[in-house]
């Protein structure tokens, strides 16, 4: 099992209510995977808002494998300017 | 050379940073804050965004840019937190030889920063309520 450090911003720290979520996850996971976990916290809000994932600072596609310790950002459309 | 940052004080505005006297095209960008949002009448707009990663994304934008556009500098200061309507936002000033690069250069790195760069608006309604930006403008 691997640690998760999730980091929710925007639309998607509203729908959950959270800033920073733990969770624990099977080793192997995929970025598909966690954002199907995610999702299915809050269905009516999260489905059908594109998120992009960044890990450790940096966007990753969605079969990147996650690793113990992975600070992961979930980042809904951006809006700066 | 580019010069990336992000801050919660007011962005200074109409002052020339530097002297550049090899390049004949210096181009000022302000973004400021409407009073309309999304049809609303505002009193400010709350700016997120993702400590680290924020700047990260500015600074590769700002090297793709150079290496893309025939410019020689790029100054960006993106300002955070709660900025009252009329205050600048986003400071952009791009040096070049002749305009037309600088023109373009300054067109393109915009819209890739409303594409990449992990900031985020809130706007702030007159009552205090907030309504998050549930789009790219």
């Amino acid at each position: 099992m691997i640690r998760i450090h999730i980091l929710n911003f925007s639309l998607v720290k509203d729908a959950l209510g959270k800033k920073n979520i733990v969770i624990t996850m099977e080793n192997g996971v995929t970025v598909v995977q966690l954002l199907e976990k995610v999702r299915a916290m809050n269905k009516q809000k999260l489905d059908g808002l594109p998120i992009r994932v960044a890990v450790n600072q940096s966007y990753v596609n969605e079969n990147y494998k996650l690793h113990n310790e992975d600070q992961v950002a979930l980042i809904p459309p951006v809006s700066g300017g | 050379m580019i010069k990336i940052s992000i801050t919660k004080e007011i962005i200074p505005v109409l002052q020339s940073d530097e002297i550049q006297t090899n390049n004949g095209s210096e181009l000022q960008f302000y973004g400021r804050v409407r009073k309309i949002e999304k049809g609303q009448v505002i009193s400010a707009i709350d700016y997120e965004y993702y400590q680290g990663m924020a700047e990260k994304e500015l600074w590769r934008l700002g090297e793709k840019t150079i290496s893309k556009f025939s410019i020689s500098n790029l100054n960006c200061v993106h300002r955070v937190g709660k900025i009252p309507v009329g205050e600048a936002s986003l400071k952009i000033v791009i040096w070049s030889k002749h305009r037309r690069a600088g023109l373009d250069a300054m067109e393109w790195f915009i819209s890739q920063m409303k594409q990449d760069v992990p900031i985020w608006k809130n706007a702030i309604l007159k009552d205090g309520s907030r309504i998050s930006s549930k789009c790219q403008c």
